[in-house]
Formats: structure tokens, sequence, C-alpha cells
């Protein structure tokens, strides 16, 4: 004897369970949509909300405001079109790197970097692409992150350090990049597509003949979570995007 | 443990944390769907379901540490511009006939051959209640939420709740009393009571 609620769960358990596969596509797929919400914009209940009765001079002041925007980034991209000659805009490409240059790395090798204050949450092995970061060769190095609280604030001090370096050239140095990645259900890591790798420094004074790396510094607050770590050797004039990786290597910063 | 509420508040600062609210719940949101909507549109609402979350995770109430009844209600709104999927669903289980049953859940095979038989009727029992009614009962017999959380998930009274789910069972219970009348099931009792 069955009651209409038993047959029902009954009828539920009829159903194979939710794959592996369709999982970690939804997963991918919203750690893009995570990773795709621009940082400075808090979600929508956060917001300081307009007076209710305030609707449509919010909504005025909001078109205003939006129509200012517009015409402002009409008249930027006209003017940097004119400031490139007339080039086609392709080539003008977005600087990743902030208008005051790029952060630096203070490279203090052969000495070694002090033990970071904290709790080490992170240590990740580098290697040479295609290479089974931990297992050795050369070159190699290591991530490491702390968690810390300095005056009340969350810091996330790391350093980076590397053996079996090139030197640098005079035009050519070492810099470290960081591409958001997810950590797969699985195991592993992935890469996101279409987003933009981020350049954390630029390793000043670069490498010596020692072909050491010993270099720290402070994550962006807003850096958390899977990331491909990559030490890449490019012209130091050219700083938009990833030069050569020398050594890379997943980590969950 | 954190609680969800705690994970969503954290979220609001550290988008990231959200990949654990999904961690937690994605599987019984995408099975709940599954079990209702043809298997590519329910896992597409699934995702969906969480990528609206996301967005939505600054208006949670952090005051409920259990996100499943705001999850649940927000695949149940989408889930309601698929209703014909729905029922074009339930409609050819109840011509299906006969089933085979899963044993899980069975003590023996009696009950197991009952509920084989009941299906088609239970599928069409479904397709014939109102959608508000099917969705308060299927909340109730396959998310195995309370009063309290469907009325959360549906911004509905709670009184509501009750209501609905009582006129549905007693709908879905009428239709299974006539095909015993039909055929050769056996179906009595008025159940568990409310949680």
């Amino acid at each position: 004897m069955s009651t209409e609620l038993e047959l029902l769960r009954a009828f539920r358990a009829q159903d194979a369970a939710v794959d592996a596969g369709s999982a970690e596509a939804a997963r991918l797929a919203l750690l893009a949509h995570i990773a795709a919400e621009p940082g400075d914009l808090a979600p929508e209940g956060i917001r300081a909300r307009p007076h209710r009765r305030a609707g449509f001079f919010a909504r005025f002041r909001a078109d205003a405001i939006a129509l200012a925007l517009a015409i402002l980034v009409v008249v930027g991209v006209g003017a940097v079109f004119l400031g490139v000659g007339g080039r086609h805009p392709r080539a003008v490409r977005p600087a990743i790197t902030p208008a005051t240059g790029p952060p630096a790395i203070r490279n203090i090798a052969p000495a070694r970097v002090p033990a970071l204050p904290g709790q080490i949450v992170c240590n990740a092995d580098l290697a040479r692409p295609g290479v089974t970061p931990g297992v050795g060769g050369s070159p190699s190095g290591v991530i490491e992150v702390s968690a810390t609280v300095v005056h009340g604030v969350n810091e996330s001090p790391f350093s980076v350090t590397a053996t079996g370096l090139a030197p640098n050239t005079a035009s050519e140095g070492y810099a470290v990049w960081i591409l958001p990645a997810v950590s797969l259900t699985s195991g592993g890591y992935q890469l996101i597509a279409g987003v933009h790798p981020r350049l954390l420094g630029v390793i000043t004074p670069g490498v010596g003949r020692t072909g050491k790396l010993a270099a720290s510094g402070l994550l962006p607050s807003d850096v958390q979570g899977a990331y491909l770590v990559e030490i890449t050797r490019q012209p130091r004039a050219a700083l938009r995007a990833p030069g050569r990786p020398v050594l890379e290597g997943f980590a969950a910063l | 443990m954190a609680t969800d509420a705690d994970l969503i508040a954290a979220s609001v600062a550290d988008p990231d944390v959200f990949a654990s609210v999904f961690d937690r719940h994605y599987a019984a949101i995408a099975g709940f769907l599954r079990r209702r909507l043809e298997r590519s549109l329910a896992d597409e609402l699934a995702g969906e379901t969480f990528l609206r979350a996301f967005d939505g995770r600054g208006r949670y109430d952090v005051a409920r540490a259990d996100a499943r009844p705001w999850l649940f209600g927000i695949a149940a709104n989408l889930l309601s511009r698929h209703r014909r999927n729905e029922e074009r669903r339930l409609r050819a289980f109840a011509r299906a006939g006969r089933v085979v049953v899963d044993e899980r859940g069975f003590d023996d095979v009696d009950a197991r051959l009952d509920a084989a038989a009941a299906f088609p009727a239970l599928a069409a029992a479904l397709a014939s209640l109102g959608a508000g009614d099917r969705e308060v009962l299927l909340l109730y017999a396959w998310a195995e939420l309370s009063y309290e959380e469907i009325s959360v998930a549906l911004a509905i009274p709670r009184g509501t709740v009750r209501s609905r789910l009582h006129r549905a069972r007693h709908l879905v219970r009428k239709e299974l009393d006539r095909g015993v009348r039909a055929g050769s099931l056996a179906v009595s009792g008025d159940g568990d009571g409310g949680r």
C-alpha cells in the first residue's frame, strides 16, 4: 500500500544522478560569470538605494550621467584615434598596466626571502611550460602566499623564488603574471578563456649571473582564487601582455 | 562548518566564495529540475539558477542559514517559463504504461510493483494539477522543503502553502484512486503530516 507522497518519492528515485560532466560545465560557467563581474561593482543589494519617492529624478539623473559618460567615451575614443595618427582603431590596445607604470617586485637574490608573516595559504611549484611542477628540472621555482592582518586589514604577502634562470639582458626582464583559472572538482585546474592576464609586477633589479630570483610583494586585495602564475621573460618596454613564459604553475592564491 | 548564509555573505566581498554554494547545492537543484524537464533544458536552468543567485547574493537574507529555499525558489521561477515542457513530459510518462522502478526506497517486491503500476497515473495526476499546486507539492515531496521553506521559496504565505499542498495531495490521491478502480493499484492513507 502506498501513499501519494511515497509514490512521488519513488518517482524521484527514478532519476539518474546528476553526471559530473554537466556539473563541471555549470561550475565553469558560474566561475567565468564570477570572474567577469567588475571588481568595483557591488551587488545590487548592497548599493545605496535611491529614495523611493525620488524614482523619476533618480532615473533621470542616471540617464543624464550615462549620457555624459557616453559623450566622454566618444570624445576620448576620438582623441585617442587622432592621437595615434589615424591608425586603425584595433591597433589601440587597452592598457592592462596602470598609467603610473608597472609595479615592481623587488629581487633580493642571492639573499633569501625572509619568512612571510602570517599563515601560509599557498605554496605552489613552478616549472617550465610542459613540465610537471615539483618534479625537478631547471629552471624551477616556488610561489608562496600567506595571509596576515596589518592594522586591521587583511593582506596577502607573497614570495617568488626561482633558480636556473637565464640572466637578464639590458632590454629584457622578468615579470610575474597571473591568469584566472578554476579548480576542477575532478582535480586540477583549467584556465578561464577570455579573461585578461594580470601583471603582478616586474622583477627589479633583474636576475643576475647566479640565475636566482628571490622576491616578495603584496597581492592586490581582489586577487583570490585559482590562477596560473607565470614568470615571463619579455621586453621591458612591452608589458601589455605576458611574454614568453619561463616558469609557470597553477596556484590557489 | 560555515553556513550557506556565511558563504553568501562572504561572497559579497570575495565573489569566488560563491563557488562553495554551488558545490553544496548544484546536485539537488539539477536533480529537481531534471525530474521535471528534459535533461538539457534542466541542466541549462540549473546553471542559470546559480548565475542568478550569484547576481542576487547581495539581497540574500543572511538570517536564513540554509540557502536551499532561496535556490529552489529561483529554480522554480525559471521553471515557470517552461510549464508546457514539464506537462508534455508528464503526459508522456502517463502514456508509457508500466515503468521500470528503481529499487531504492522499496522494502519489498509488491511495493515496487505497486509503484511501477502507479507511475503513469501519478504522472497524469501531476500534469492535471495547477502550476502553483504542483510546485508546492513537488517542493515538499522532491525538494523536501518544509512549509516554512516553501513559503520562503515561492514568496507566498505559509497558509497558502498549506492549502495548496492539501489540494494537490487530495487531487493526486483522487487520480490514483481512479487508477485503482481502473487497474490494480493500491493507494491509501494520508501519509505524513506537515513538516
